[in-house]
């Protein structure tokens, strides 16, 4: 009995072991420290200094991390959360009844401030640089005939909601049937750094043709999108670069990256073979494979080199990966951004004006 | 079979077909004295009773007819009246319906038979590629009594003459003119008639005053362009096509007129003309500037589609009098009535229409044009559209606004690039953080 006892110990010590065996870390010299548990969805947002993190865990917590206490916000399982970037207003969505969100706006002291529903099933919260909070979303209607697939963007704030037409194809009936419980995966929505510019997978059904995707390009702020290119139905990853300029994009052959701009604009002091970039829990510098968490795991990054990182159910907090990822608001830079989009200053005027303000 | 059987077969063959001709046309008299009986009666009258019978004209299929599928068009009458035809088809009348004419192959009140207006049978090829936004916006019934009444003179002889009288006497009088060329955009009629032509015509008769026929369809021409050097759109003609229809148009008026004398006025409309569309000119660049500015009242974008041209701000002869601003209104008024008063009063030397129902409207519209320019030129924004005060207020929107009126500007070629470049660097400089 006491060989069998002893030989458990082991294999329990051993088991334990395993679990907690530290993460590898990114760069030697700086471990991942354990900050708080986590669901299984590793969704959490910390504020701009990083002192609050909102946690998906058992419903919603307000993890404050200097008195490492957390209180519930909401019992219901959140879907999306983002900051807004003066750290004031925490967004949160949830999934709604009839593929709505409920999307709520929390004081930083976990106050609820606002509540909305969207008729939409969400794609993407995010706040501008500006401080605009964006959800976009899409609704597919099935009728007898067909469906009507539209894709939203929503801008909200305390005092008002306002709605933006992205999108809207008619799809054929059985289409619409196949494709309404893998929409979610097959319409990704991806905002430039800034958060003023948006790029989106529009399905398009055309009656003499097979589906496709059309991918589109668009200021929010200005009324019409423009065609990037054309993709043949699939699953597909968008992701901007540092200066919001251009866009990588992940698909099943392979992985490209589209300038949206012919006078590509380079950030002050940064190189893409420098850049730190996360893609499906891989880390890279460059196109260089740092560490691979696994495709579940999910990171923030601060100002400062600290960072955050979800999973296997853990929150760490690990420092050390600077990266040149702290866009700043400058309200020259915006507008001439959308007045780049607008046509009304070249590619050429506009990166001129901007290394002029980088300066 | 023998030939003399043959030749009994086709005798007895003609003889059966002539019956039945004869039986048809009897048969058409006979009851269409009941259901028609002016139009019967008026080709008893005519000098065509002597030669044609109904089914020469009309064809012997009753059903077609009845269903108005068997239009006597020009063609018809063209067959015997061969110099007229094509005389016709050469003038500005036998564009008449081009001019007026849209393709409604895509309205939902579309009558099939329009399509023969446009198309050969068989074709899907238009005649001609001429569109009329104005008929597009109408109604039905509209486009077939305010448009097509007189535009399908292009096609129809009886637009003129009427349908089965044939008697000249109701073509040759200017009256007969008077149907169309009247009205606010073009009246011929009332400027001759009130002319000294006109008065000594009414008073002398035509030996004393010339009527509409004698000046521009001299001995019984069909050509009503002769001696007129303006198009529809009153582009004054150029090189041999001007002077062609100048020498035309002198040789009518030197049957009463001295030669000097009928040069010198002619060319005193000609510089009234040229005087009159440069207060076009000068009204049509202060509306382009303000659809520019965007300050057009509703915009461009806030208005129902151009049926031919969309969102543009359109001050040509596609122009239409609705869903447009109160500007462009007043524009519509000095181009399509204010200047053809006066013009046409002009070459048909009437003092009244060329100076007060015309030029003087014509200045008078355009000060009101200024006016209402400078009205809209102050009108608060907050007023025509709400300012996001999140989209960069102050110095950033009105550069936003001075950028988008010099790239409208740029774009219809009002300024060229180095205009363009230059402008927008003065403006870029006023950046901050910089």
């Amino acid at each position: 009995m006491k060989r069998l006892l002893f030989f458990c110990l082991i294999i329990f010590a051993l088991a334990t072991s395993c679990v907690k065996a530290p993460l590898p870390a990114p760069i030697t010299g700086h471990p991942l420290l354990p900050l708080a548990d986590i669901d299984n969805s590793g969704l959490f947002a910390a504020n701009p200094d990083g002192t609050k993190i909102a946690i998906a865990r058992d419903g919603l917590s307000l993890f404050d991390v200097n008195s490492k206490t957390a209180h519930d916000l909401s019992l219901k399982k959140p879907v999306a959360l983002a900051w807004s970037p003066d750290g004031l207003l925490l967004a949160v969505a949830f999934e709604g009844a009839d593929y709505e969100t409920e999307l709520l706006l929390y004081s930083a002291d976990g106050r609820i401030l606002k509540e909305t529903s969207l008729p939409v099933v969400l794609s993407q919260l995010v706040w501008s640089r500006r401080g605009d909070l964006l959800a976009a979303g899409f609704a597919l209607k099935i009728y007898t005939f067909g469906g009507n697939l539209r894709q939203l963007l929503y801008t909200v704030d305390l005092d008002s909601v306002e709605e933006i037409l992205l999108s809207d194809s008619t799809l054929r009936p059985a289409l619409a049937r196949q494709v309404k419980p893998l929409l979610h995966n097959l319409l990704p929505v991806a905002f430039s750094p800034q958060g003023d510019e948006l790029v989106f997978l529009r399905l398009h059904d055309p009656p003499e043709f097979s589906a496709y995707f059309q991918m589109l390009y668009r200021n929010w702020q200005v009324d019409s999108a423009r065609e990037l290119d054309k993709f043949p139905l699939q699953a597909m990853a968008l992701d901007w670069n540092l200066n919001g300029d251009s866009i990588r994009i992940q698909s099943e052959t392979g992985q490209q990256t589209l300038k949206l701009w012919p006078a590509e604009v380079q950030a002050m002091g940064s190189s893409s073979a420098e850049e730190y970039r996360f893609h499906n829990g891989q880390l890279y510098r460059g196109s260089q494979l740092v560490v691979d968490w696994g495709d579940d795991a999910q990171i923030q990054w601060f100002a400062d080199g600290t960072f955050l990182l979800a999973v296997n159910r853990q929150l760490y907090r690990g420092s050390g990966l600077l990266k040149n990822s702290a866009i700043t608001y400058n309200e020259t830079d915006w507008n001439l951004r959308r007045w780049r989009y607008e046509e009304l200053v070249t590619p050429e005027e506009y990166k001129k004006l901007r290394q002029e303000i980088d300066k | 079979m023998s030939l003399s059987l043959r030749l009994l077969c086709l005798i007895a063959l003609g003889l059966g077909l002539g019956f039945v001709n004869m039986a048809w046309s009897d048969d058409c008299v006979e009851c269409h004295k009941k259901v028609t009986p002016a139009a019967v009666n008026q080709w008893q009258e005519s000098a065509h009773a002597e030669k044609l019978d109904c089914t020469d004209c009309h064809g012997k299929d009753h059903e077609a007819i009845v269903a108005g599928e068997a239009f006597v068009d020009a063609k018809v009458c063209g067959r015997c009246h061969e110099k007229a035809f094509h005389e016709h088809v050469a003038s500005k009348h036998g564009m008449g319906l081009h001019s007026g004419w849209g393709c409604t192959r895509n309205l939902d009140t579309r009558d099939p038979r329009e399509c023969a207006f446009c198309h050969e049978e068989g074709s899907t090829r238009p005649k001609t590629t001429v569109q009329c936004a104005r008929f597009l916006t109408q109604t039905a019934e509209m486009r077939s009594l305010g448009c097509n009444r007189c535009h399908q003179v292009e096609n129809s002889c009886a637009s003129c003459h009427t349908n089965h009288i044939t008697d000249l006497a109701a073509v040759r009088a200017p009256e007969s003119c008077a149907t169309c060329h009247m009205g606010p955009d073009h009246p011929q009629w009332e400027m001759w008639q009130t002319s000294r032509h006109g008065v000594l015509s009414a008073t002398l008769g035509e030996s004393a005053g010339p009527t509409c026929q004698r000046c521009h369809m001299p001995e019984g021409s069909h050509d009503i362009s002769f001696g007129v050097t303006m198009s529809p759109a009153m582009v004054q003609l150029s090189g041999e096509e001007f002077d062609q229809r100048r020498r035309e148009m002198l040789g009518i008026c030197v049957q009463c007129h001295g030669q000097s004398f009928s040069e010198r006025e002619l060319k005193s409309a000609d510089a009234i003309l040229a005087q009159s569309k440069k207060l076009i000119m000068e009204a049509e660049v202060i509306i382009r500037d303000l659809a520019d500015r965007d300050l057009l009242v509703p915009s461009l974008q806030e208005r129902p589609h151009h049926p031919l041209r969309d969102r543009e701000l359109v001050l040509d002869g596609q122009m239409l009098y609705e869903d447009i601003s109160h500007i462009e209104r007043l524009f519509f008024k000095m181009k399509k009535y204010d200047l053809a008063k006066t013009v046409k009063g002009a070459f048909h030397q009437n003092p009244a229409y060329t100076h007060w129902y015309g030029n003087a409207e014509l200045k008078m519209t355009l000060a009101d044009i200024k006016a209402e320019a400078a009205r809209l030129k102050n009108v608060p924004q907050s007023l025509t559209e709400p300012v996001d005060s999140r989209a960069g207020d102050g110095l950033y929107l009105s550069l936003e606004e001075e950028l988008k009126i010099l790239k409208r500007k740029h774009d219809r070629g009002a300024i060229s690039d180095d205009e363009y470049g230059e402008a927008k660097q003065l403006l870029l400089k006023q950046l901050p953080n910089k």
